[in-house]
């Protein structure tokens, strides 16, 4: 956030407040993670949509991301079993590409939020840096 | 066979206040009568499970809501309502080496009823007919 009317000191436009990172970045126990590489992850996997929300939160003085994905429409087959195969492969397969552990919920098709225009994904509810 | 297998609808849910009673409802505004149900529970999310007398529509309706929905065959067996009943059921399959993957039951005024998803219903089928248990038809519920 830039201080629009100049600071008083007589130099030109000054940042007031950093509010973010440009590209979303974030760091999870010291990990670099982009959304894009969830995006990525969850596009190779079927069985759910691309659409995604991250939470991040601080508990225990570790940093823990929930992700939330959409099940696939025609993939879900009526049974509970299935449903926690496919829960387990997304955390696998997210693993494997952020070299962290996640946890991932599945929701219902079509319920995430859709964005025009740049994508608000991730919501990070830790206090503070 | 087939006369004996029951299409149960397994709708996905999240498991959050409020879901059920949208399916509930929906049901409602179908004039759909719910003849059994069970709720399994995972980690956040569930899975609910009912006998319905007109799948097809509560099919349509709720998957015109959004709800993702699937058939998932099953049979219902008469138990003799007293101690030993479900042994007796439960037993047939058993020495069948037919794996029971769920099960629901409720206990009405004519007969208990037992609700099975089994690994082989074919097998399950002709094994339970041989040993003369109470298998119900689909058409006295759907």
């Amino acid at each position: 956030m830039l201080m629009e009317d100049g600071c008083i000191c007589g130099r030109a436009k000054k940042i007031a407040r950093i509010t973010g990172r440009s590209d979303d970045m974030l760091v999870i126990r010291g990990i670099n993670v982009f959304p894009s590489q969830i995006e990525h992850v969850l596009l190779q996997i079927p069985e759910v949509g691309s659409q995604f929300m991250v939470y991040v939160d601080r508990i225990n003085h570790l940093d823990e991301m929930t992700i939330d994905v959409e099940i696939n429409r025609e993939y879900f087959s009526g049974e509970l079993a299935d449903l926690s195969r496919i829960q387990k492969k997304v955390v696998k397969e997210l693993r494997d590409t952020l070299e962290l552990r996640t946890t991932v919920r599945l929701v219902e098709p079509g319920t995430l939020p859709r964005f025009e225009g740049k994508a608000k994904r991730v919501i990070d509810r830790r206090n503070g840096l | 066979m087939d006369t004996y297998v029951i299409r149960q609808v397994s709708v996905f849910s999240e498991n959050r206040p409020g879901r059920l009673a949208a399916i509930a409802r929906a049901l409602q505004d179908e004039k759909i009568n719910i003849l059994a149900f069970s709720i399994a529970e995972a980690d956040g999310f569930g899975v609910v499970r009912a006998l319905v007398d007109r799948p097809d529509r509560a099919f349509e309706r709720l998957g015109s809501l959004g709800f993702n929905v699937a058939f998932t065959d099953v049979i219902a067996v008469k138990m003799r309502d007293e101690p030993g009943g479900l042994y007796e059921i439960a037993r047939i399959l058993g020495d069948a080496q037919i794996n029971i993957e769920y099960s629901y039951a409720y206990s009405g005024k004519e007969a208990a009823i037992i609700i099975l998803r089994v690994d082989d219903v074919q097998s399950a089928i002709q094994v339970l007919l041989e040993r003369g248990a109470g298998i119900m038809e689909s058409s006295a519920f759907q």
